[in-house]
């Protein structure tokens, strides 16, 4: 299995190929508002780096949400034109879960601006607390817990593992898409939601 | 050999593919429009219309190559529009065209939203130049003139709201749905010049201005209220209406005028008007000599057979860019 891996949802740009349980060529770089222009030439870098040919993919992981609208949506758009016009395989893993790591006892937090935050407790793979929207002021933390992410919300260094890495530590975790035309990102909040607010 | 064209289209509130055979031939012309999502809440939310491209993208794709029997290997390159309009609605179409253009190794065609609107106009007729364009919209009201062939002047453009706004935002004050441009249309049919409404004032000889006009709308609504009398609002929509298409048509027939054209050409979702339609038409009747084009309503909205139309021209001049280009809500015509 030849997969490229791709993660636009939060601060980073993350590029790789992994074949089976190897990457063979990757990009992680933090990436502000300007995923959408660099994506391409870092994917033709990377799949240049790997000494494949992009014929040889046969399959796309993408991070599917929660974290920042846009950029989801370039992970996402690429995805799901790329594998329904070459009949790929589609996997998805929740942004959290990925970042996650595969780790013991992780807590992750990705800022949702206006004080909120994304959050989730894993242990390894397993899922403690349901990824879900929430503010700084209800977090509880068990200190003696990982914690990945914007760490500096709560005035501690941002937390991040290389994101290629943890691509292929939870290959385990990695969802199959059935029916690619109707995938959408997991934005924790609904249309409804957002035109009321 | 034959050349088709693949073209995407998601400026505003529709998921648009199409493939053109030569420029010309609409093989298949795919909108699947947001319309009856937007219109529960008077207008389009962007973030709504950024996730409804997203979810119909690849299979908007699917369908249009299916339904034009073209396999890629066929497709000589991908058209999109990059600008202008929504920038969350644009970064699809763009972001889609380049995994494409990516995929099978074919160039990448940026294309401006109004030049497509404007070459809409080759899918019904022969266009000839110099040309004239009325260019007007949800989002555009613009004078365009072409010397030749993929040349482009901006005479005027409005100053404020674009007058596919203006028409929706007086049919929420007379509480009628959105899109409000058939509605009015529908309305002033049985309005009668009963209401006077000044027609704004603009800088520059060919520049529009609208919301002045709704402004004018609204104060004549609310002294008719304090006054106790009747609102008519057929009258109303008649009024309105009259003030915003002479305004159109008045500044087109001056720029004809000045500029001479060959052919004068109305382009956007508003040429579905039918008011302006006739009044255009006889307006026209002056001159002779100039042709006048008025597309079928099913050109005048946006689709992508209007972008792959102007793709091929652009295809045929080698105007192409890398996969690193973005959605450039401020794209300027002139630069095309
Ligand atoms: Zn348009």
């Amino acid at each position: 299995m030849l997969t490229l891996c791709l993660d636009t949802s939060h601060k980073y740009l993350s590029v790789s190929i992994i074949k089976d349980q190897r990457i063979l060529a990757s990009y992680d770089e933090l990436c502000f508002k300007k995923q959408s222009e660099s994506v391409f030439p870092v994917i033709l870098k990377v799949v240049q780096d790997a000494k494949i040919k992009k014929e040889e993919i046969d399959s796309v992981c993408i991070s599917i949400g929660p974290g920042s609208y846009t950029g989801l949506r370039i992970a996402l758009t690429i995805a799901k034109v790329m594998c329904s016009m070459k009949r790929l395989d589609l996997y998805v893993i929740s942004t959290l879960k990925l970042y996650a790591n595969n780790m013991k006892n992780t807590y992750v937090m990705l800022d949702a601006r206006g004080n909120r935050i994304y959050h989730a407790l894993y242990d390894q793979g397993k899922v403690i607390i349901e990824e879900h929207v929430t503010t700084i002021d209800e977090l509880n933390l068990d200190r003696s817990y990982h914690l990945v992410g914007d760490a500096s919300l709560l005035g501690l260094e941002d937390q991040y593992e290389c994101i290629s890495e943890c691509f292929l530590n939870t290959k385990a975790d990695w969802e199959k898409v059935d029916s690619i035309h109707t995938l959408i990102p997991s934005y924790l909040k609904s249309d409804q939601e957002y035109i009321k607010s | 050999m034959s050349v088709y064209i693949l073209a995407l289209e998601t400026s505003c509130d529709e998921t648009a593919c199409s493939v053109i055979k030569d420029g010309k031939e609409v093989l298949s012309n795919i909108v699947s429009s947001q319309i009856n999502i937007h219109s529960q809440f008077g207008g389009v939310i962007p973030e709504v219309a950024s996730r409804i491209h997203v979810e119909n993208i690849s299979l908007v794709i699917q369908e249009a190559l299916e339904k034009a029997e073209v396999t890629m290997d066929e497709v000589a390159g991908i058209a999109v529009t990059v600008g202008p309009g929504l920038i969350g609605s644009l970064h699809v179409g763009v972001m889609a065209a380049k995994t494409i253009a990516w995929l099978y190794d074919k160039p990448l065609i940026p294309i401006h939203h109004i030049v497509g609107h404007i070459y809409a106009n080759k899918i019904v007729d022969d266009i000839q130049f110099p040309l004239l364009s009325l260019v007007v919209s949800g989002g555009h009201s613009e004078l365009v003139f072409m010397k030749d062939d993929w040349s482009f002047k901006v005479l005027g453009t409005t100053q404020d709201d674009a007058v596919g706004e203006a028409y929706d935002k007086v049919a929420r004050l007379l509480h009628l749905p959105y899109p409000g441009g058939p509605q009015i249309d529908r309305l002033a049919k049985q309005g009668k010049p009963h209401y006077t409404l000044k027609t704004p004032k603009t800088e520059g000889a060919y520049d529009f201005s609208f919301s002045g006009l709704k402004s004018s709308v609204l104060q004549l609504m609310e002294r008719l209220k304090k006054q106790k009398e009747e609102i008519v609002e057929a009258d109303i929509a008649y009024s309105f209406q009259e003030v915003a298409l002479n305004m159109l048509v008045d500044k087109t027939m001056l720029a004809v005028e000045q500029y001479k054209p060959k052919h004068v050409v109305l382009a956007g979702g508003v040429a579905a008007n039918s008011r302006l339609r006739s009044l255009i038409t006889e307006k026209m009747e002056s001159y002779p000599n100039v042709k006048l084009t008025i597309p079928p309503l099913s050109c005048c909205t946006d689709n992508a057979a209007m972008i792959g139309v102007s793709g091929y021209m652009a295809y045929q001049k080698g105007l192409f860019a890398d996969l690193s280009i973005g959605a450039n809500p401020w794209i300027d015509i002139e630069s095309s």
